[in-house]
Formats: structure tokens, sequence, C-alpha cells
């Protein structure tokens, strides 16, 4: 088996998705990202997309593109992701399509385009989708962001059968909050209270999501699939 | 791209899939059945050739359709039923594309 040699990360622009795409750049991948905006990144392994994930045809055409120009699509980690913290009473139904149109309707087209090229390569490959411990929380002002990671997790569960006889693993990370621009609306009251909740009483840090992310891509984990991982002891 | 060329492509196609899947077929023409309880394909080889046709012809040919839209899953007649039908469904999509 041909060692995996291209990840793409969504959401590389920020956050949990910059910090992936620097460490795997460092570890010698090729790195395709998107983001809506464009990136600071500069790395001779990098490529970036201005890409919404929630346009299907914008996803095809950077798909092509990474295949093109790296020569194969091996790791797809799906880490794009908006939430918006309200009531459900006063949650607008546009807020509710776009939230899915990113979170689930991104990942699946991402998910799909990928596993196409990588059944193609006969490869096998690894696909990793991005949740959070808002869905086992049940979390109040959460409805919409954890119902659409909660499909996110259906679809990994789901996938991960129609994908098994290609050598190609879905799984699922729920991290529980993470230092960055998702959380920062969030009151220093309101995460306290989040991390009250976890067995193990702390923010994630990016070294977490790191050690699980690589556990998911390692080649070595091709009898590991349909899984959600969640942090902090949930 | 003819409607001939397009059916030498996908018979060729058909081929190479059943040879490395160890598909046993006698021989593949417009009309061989290629689902259904008699076709060359189970439905997992279905999907796994309509994947891999899509990607060939986008990689090989620079046409790009998508043989698994609403359109081709709608259809009163399947377009997967034969080489002929895939043919001509694909030659429709590229007609309405240019």
């Amino acid at each position: 088996m041909r060692r995996f040699e291209t990840i793409i990360i969504t959401g590389s622009r920020k956050g949990i998705g910059r910090h992936l795409t620097e460490n795997y750049l460092s570890k010698g991948y090729n790195v395709a990202g998107c983001s809506r905006g464009p990136s600071e990144l500069e790395h001779s392994n990098y490529l970036h997309f201005e890409c919404d994930v929630a346009d299907e045809k914008a996803v095809k055409q950077m798909i092509t593109q990474v295949k093109k120009t790296f020569g194969s699509i091996d790791i797809l980690i799906n880490n794009a992701g908006i939430a918006s913290m309200n009531s459900a009473l006063l949650t607008p139904g546009e807020t509710v399509t776009k939230i899915f149109a990113t979170n689930f309707n991104g990942s699946f087209f991402f998910a799909r385009e990928c596993a196409k090229k990588m059944i193609r390569q006969k490869n096998g490959g690894r696909i990793v989708n991005l949740s959070t411990i808002a869905v086992p929380l049940d979390l109040e002002g959460e409805l919409i962001y954890a119902s659409s990671k909660a499909a996110v997790e259906k679809m990994t569960r789901i996938l991960s059968k129609e994908l098994a006889n290609y050598g190609i693993t879905v799984n699922t990370l729920g991290p529980t909050p993470v230092e960055t621009d998702l959380i920062k609306t969030l009151s220093k009251d309101k995460i306290d209270a989040l991390i009250e909740k976890q067995p193990i009483k702390r923010l994630g840090e990016f070294r977490d999501i790191e050690n699980v992310v690589d556990f998911f891509i390692n080649q070595s984990s091709d009898f590991i699939t349909g899984q959600t991982l969640y942090l902090g002891g949930l | 791209m003819t409607n001939t060329e397009l059916l030498t492509v996908i018979k060729q196609e058909i081929l190479r899939f059943t040879e490395e899947n160890d598909i046993q077929v006698s021989e593949i023409d417009d009309k061989t059945r290629l689902m259904g309880s008699k076709g060359v394909f189970d439905s997992l080889d279905l999907v796994t050739f309509i994947v891999e046709l899509e990607e060939n012809l986008m990689e090989n040919f620079s046409i790009e359709v998508e043989l698994t839209s609403d359109r081709a899953l709608s259809r009163r007649t399947s377009p997967f039923i034969n080489p002929e039908t895939l043919a001509s469904f694909i030659l429709d999509q590229i007609h309405e594309t240019v």
C-alpha cells in the first residue's frame, strides 16, 4: 500500500483547521485547505482555495484541482463549521439553513467527492469529521449547531459502512471547547459551566485534537471506522 | 465525442472493471445487461463502476458528468441498464451543459 501523502482540511484559515494544517505540513504531507476568504499561510506544499463548503459545484472543482496538483487525495479532515448559540424560540429559519448547509451539507459534499477519488486510487483513505461535545450533552441554546453535528455523526456511521469495502475509514472527533473564534462569543461563565460538565475539567487544547486525528488517519488504524470519540471524558 | 466513441469507452471500462474485480463475463456488447439479477454487476459493483466511469471520463476526456444526479435516479428507465442506455444518458448530459 502506498503511503498517504495528501490531506484536505476544510476551514483551514484559522483555529483548529489552521493548527492541523501547519502540523501536517511540518510532517511532510501535501495539504490543500479551504475557507471563504484568503489564507495568509504560505508553504510550498500548501494549496489554498477560497471555497464555500456548502457550494457543491465549488467543492467538486476544488477536489478535481487538488487531485490534479498533488496526484492523490488520501485523507479528508472535515473541520469547517459554524455555530450559533441562541434559544430555539429565537432562532430564525435562515440560521437553521445556513448552519446545516455548512456543517452537514459541506461535510457530505467533501466526503462524497474525496471518497470517489480514493476509490479510484485503490489505496484506501481516511475521512475524519469534526463534531462537538454539545451533541452528547444536549446543551440548551445549541439546538441547531448540535443537531447539525449529530447529523454529521450519523453520516459517519452510515458512510463508514458504505466505504468499508474500499479500505476507507470514516470517524468523528467531538472536541470540548478549545480557544478558537468559534467560542469567543461565549461568556466565561458559560464556558466554566460547560467545563464543569466534563469529567476532565479543562478547555481542550490543539494537541488533544491533533492526537486523536493522528490516530484516526494513521495507516495502521485500518480496523477502526464508524466511531465518534469525544474529548474530556464524555 | 460521438455515441460510438462513447460506447467504446464504456465497454472498455466495463471490461477493465470486470477483469480487475474477477467478475465473469463472456462478452460485452451494446445491450449487455449491467444491473439486476442477470446483470454483470451486483449493487456494490455498480456503484463502484459508476464512480470509476465518472472519474475516467473526467480524467481522460475532460467530460464532467453526474451519473448519480437526481435526474439519473428519477428517470423512468434507469440509465444503467446497458452500455447503450448509459451512453445515451451521458450524451444527453454533455449536450445540456454545452
